[in-house]
């Protein structure tokens, strides 16, 4: 490997100093994770994150979020500067009535939230983007300004496939997570405001059961580090087929979309609210909340040793499976078009959960149900049923997000097994 | 190799760099870090304290019930709405458990609505201790016992309250109307689907007062309602709002003359401009002092509105004026037409409109546009009008769709609540069922409010029937033989 100039980085000295040996590189995913602290991949891509972020405005250099964050910023500012105005007229003509003063305070909080999570809503779509675009192409990339290239004799004589992986996914991690965690405890507040908000007020339960404001996003970020391996490991196999890589990233985004869209409209249903009564329904929703991976992971796995399904991958598998669930989750929604019509508020409170499903492939709906345990639970609205009632509820409520976690992880580890799989195949060109 | 190399860092040469581009970007993100959300912050928070520190406001009457009475609604108003960190032992009956489905349907209103109930509850109840005799404070506390429609006798309590305080003599002319309607309520009857669904809502029904002779009462029952309703005609009456029992109970059995009789009888008692029609009841006007809120929760305080509750259905007037122009009695109509704009509240002239809107109607074609009876040709297009304008013309429902953006923002972020700047109309519409009397007549616009007054100046007996007998008049069965 040659030298470059002395104030810069070298991969070798990277690899000197992170005490990586041979013996290590040739190790598996064991060995990756203890070691990432000392990857010189990841920590090449930290340099240029810093590197970038240091060069140009954040502001600037993200024009969507600048445009969404000002104009939600500008109209609140415009309807509390009203507010304000309105209570000191107001308080001029001697007294603020109480119902419009209670109003005003909690228009002026539940506005704050919401710019809040528009603002990291759109940091984290934009970083998703970026995320997905350097996983597709993480040898392709690079046009010598915006990454590190890796090119095969690299992949060869250095690292191992599962180090390459795990920087990569370390790298997405790092990059998601500061987003993820307050936008996970952000939406799990306005989860717990809404529903409270529809049946008693805004507030109760937040002070009552603090444990509610904490499960809630703690599942959520748990599932959502859980979708990024599952996404980055996907994307790094997928990405490895020659030529594909846009056709790649936009089946991601798509895929993602889908998660973003239609968990809000599965969680529209009708009876969602009532699973304790309408149990078939709430396994429907799990069931639909669960089917993009069941629809997506064999096919993966099996890309890994089969030239069949890789062209079935390269051909667009992911975007076409995108499509199809649009339908099917569309032809659900309008079969049930009465939510929309008669009930509005019913598909509001939909949408404000699935504002959750922002983070990828989360277990949303089930950490929704039991949520709503914990508001069952909160409301003491357990009178009058049987003790197997109670049972099955508690059973059905906390069963189902485990179960689902479990299947994310092991969809997961399917997931970087694809990768490697096909990381090592192209070291031996053999992944065409 | 080199191509890989060239992208490798100059950790150096990037902190150089960085030094000299970082004072211009951090000035310019630091400013527009306080630009888009420091400014939004601390707006929010200079609005949370002025509305902490706002006072609770005080009502003044020149009546001291009237006072005690809107100074208590809007003290309960104040805790309801501050309040809502707690959920009150007290409400933790009003959701039904068994049917957890209904419950998404509650909201803060709802909410707000039953605790406000709960606190009136317990102030008339105080007030009841130190003025046992007071016979408003005894209708008050009457119609804030709750019916148990879980019993085929919901009203049993309210009865027997009631029939206790009779025999002790404090029941004014409300208190034994009131008497009357909750015995017609304990009759068993059947629950029709609307009825069911407010039994869930743990609200009043919403039916209005049928037919009682031919409702099956009981002739026990029937005679007891009778004796009450003639002990309440005697008895003074105070506002119009008081001759609504006793009216629609006389049109309900078709009893025509004896229901003007009743109205000519009180023909000096003027329009009422009350906005509670609850309050209206006591004789309370000043509540415009009150907000939409409060307004909205007093109409529906204690059994719910009252006056609602046993007000005509519009098709009655309908039903009536046929009858009466075949008898040719235009004077009764005119009686009925006067009393009928004499009815205030919270859904004037929405109502006012519609019951006008039924008599006009039913007037047969060949008589309206006889060009002797211009005015009423012209009245009912005015009608027509008025009422459509009385509801479209509110500020939800702009046509401006940046204006429905920003107001349907305004009101998500107000929780869901009303918002300072009046309720807004698609969920009153939701709580209250119309547009509040003023943003109404606010909405017809001085034109409109110069077509209400010659509507509601209109004379009925000026009607002319000569000539279009054949058009609207029964036949004599002796002319069928």
């Amino acid at each position: 490997m040659n030298r470059i100039p002395a104030d810069g980085y070298v991969l070798d000295d990277q690899l000197a100093s992170s005490g990586l040996g041979r013996d290590d590189l040739s190790s598996g995913w064991l060995a990756a994770l203890l070691s990432i602290r000392g990857n010189p991949l990841l920590r090449l891509w930290i340099q240029l994150d810093r590197r970038r972020a240091l060069s140009r405005s954040r502001w600037l250099a993200s024009p969507g979020l600048l445009a969404g964050t000002a104009l939600c910023s500008i109209l609140l500012c415009v309807i509390l500067v009203r507010q304000l105005l309105a209570l000191f007229a107001a308080r001029q003509s001697g007294f603020v009535h109480p119902a419009p003063a209670a109003a005003a305070f909690w228009t002026a909080a539940n506005g704050i939230i919401w710019l809040a999570v528009i603002f990291l809503g759109i940091r984290f779509i934009a970083r998703l983007f970026h995320v997905i675009r350097d996983s597709v192409a993480l040898l392709e990339t690079g046009n010598g300004e915006q990454r590190l290239r890796l090119d095969d004799s690299l992949l060869i004589t250095e690292l191992s496939s599962a180090h390459v992986i795990s920087a990569q996914i370390a790298h997405n991690l790092r990059r998601l997570l500061p987003v993820t965690i307050p936008l996970a405890f952000l939406l799990g507040l306005q989860q717990q405001l809404l529903p409270f908000s529809l049946l008693l007020d805004n507030t109760p339960g937040l002070l009552q059961s603090m444990q509610n404001l904490l499960w809630v996003p703690l599942l959520a970020i748990l599932s959502s580090t859980l979708g990024i391996v599952l996404l980055s490991g996907i994307m790094i196999g997928a990405g490895l087929l020659r030529g594909t890589a846009t056709l790649q990233s936009w089946a991601a985004v798509g895929v993602v979309c889908l998660q973003f869209i239609l968990l809000g409209m599965q969680l529209a249903s009708t009876d969602f609210f009532d699973f304790g009564s309408q149990v078939n329904q709430g396994w429907a929703v799990a069931l639909l909340a669960i089917l993009p991976i069941l629809l997506m992971i064999p096919p993966v796995l099996l890309a890994g040793y089969s030239h069949l399904f890789r062209r079935i991958l390269a051909g667009g598998f992911l975007l076409w499976i995108g499509f199809a669930l649009t339908l099917l989750y569309g032809f659900c929604l309008l079969t049930d078009f009465n939510i929309w019509l008669a009930r509005p508020y019913v598909a509001e409170t939909g949408l404000q959960i699935g504002r959750q499903s922002l983070q990828l492939f989360s277990a949303s709906p089930l950490t929704g149900l039991l949520y709503q345990r914990m508001l069952l639970d909160a409301l003491h609205l357990d009178n009058g049923l049987t003790v197997s009632e109670q049972a099955w509820r508690h059973t059905y409520a906390f069963s189902l997000p485990l179960g689902y976690l479990l299947l994310q992880l092991l969809c997961a580890v399917g997931a970087l097994h694809f990768a490697r799989v096909m990381l090592d195949k192209r070291r031996l060109g053999q992944h065409e | 190799m080199n191509r890989t190399h060239s992208a490798i860092v100059n950790e150096a040469g990037t902190r150089r760099q960085a030094e000299q581009e970082t004072p211009r970007w951090r000035r310019l993100d630091r400013g527009l870090d306080l630009l888009l959300l420091g400014l939004p912050m601390l707006l929010a928070i200079c609005v949370m304290l002025t509305a902490m520190a706002s006072p609770v406001p005080q009502a003044s009457s020149d009546d001291e019930f009237s006072a005690w009475l809107l100074n208590e609604a809007l003290q309960a108003q104040h805790r309801v709405n501050w309040q809502g960190v707690l959920h009150p032992v007290q409400s933790a009956g009003w959701l039904n458990s068994s049917d957890w489905s209904q419950a998404r349907t509650s909201d803060a209103y709802m909410r707000g609505s039953i605790l406000l109930d709960l606190e009136m509850q317990a102030a008339v109840q105080a007030a009841l201790a130190e003025h046992p005799e007071d016979p408003r404070l005894v209708w008050l506390a009457a119609s804030c016992i709750p019916d148990d429609y879980d019993s085929a006798e919901p009203a049993h309590a309210r009865v027997a309250y009631l029939e206790e305080q009779d025999r002790l003599g404090r029941l004014d002319r409300n208190g034994l109307e009131l008497l009357a309607l909750s015995i017609y309520y304990i009759s068993p009857r059947q629950i029709s689907d609307q009825q069911q669904y407010w039994r869930q809502q743990n609200y009043a029904w919403f039916n209005p007062l049928g037919n009682w002779q031919d409702s099956g009462l009981e002739q026990e029952r029937f005679e007891r309602i009778q004796s009450l309703l003639q002990r309440a005609d005697a008895m003074p009456v105070q506002s119009a709002s008081q001759l609504t029992t006793r009216f629609t109970q006389l049109v309900n059995n078709t009893e025509y003359e004896a229901a003007a009789a009743l109205l000519a009888e009180h023909a000096e008692l003027p329009a009422e401009t009350g906005t509670v029609d609850q309050l209206a009841m006591l004789g309370i006007r000043d509540t415009e002092q009150l907000d939409e809120l409060s307004r909205a929760s007093l109409q529906f305080m204690g059994i719910g509105n009252i006056t609602q509750l046993v007000r005509l259905r519009p098709q009655t007037y309908s039903e009536l004026t046929t009858e009466l122009l075949e008898q040719g009695r235009t004077d009764i109509l005119q009686e009925f037409h006067v009393f009928n704009w004499k009815l205030g509240g919270a859904n004037f002239p929405q109502n006012n409109l519609m019951s006008c809107q039924q008599m006009l109607d039913a007037i047969p074609p060949t008589v309206l546009h006889d060009p002797a009876n211009a005015d009423f040709r012209r009245a009912q297009l005015d009608c027509t009008a008025l009422s459509r304008n009385a509801f479209l013309n509110q500020p939800g429902f702009s046509q401006n769709i940046l204006e429905m953006a920003y107001d349907s923002m305004e009101f998500k972020l107000s929780g869901q609540r009303l918002g300072l700047y009046g309720p807004n109309p698609l969920w009153q519409n939701y709580y209250i069922s119309q547009n509040s009397r003023t943003q109404q007549l606010a909405a017809l616009g001085p034109s409109g409010i110069e077509d209400l007054q010659e509507l509601q100046e209109l004379d009925w007996t000026s009607l002319i029937l000569s000539g279009h007998e054949a058009e609207f008049l029964q036949p004599e069965p002796a002319a069928e033989q």
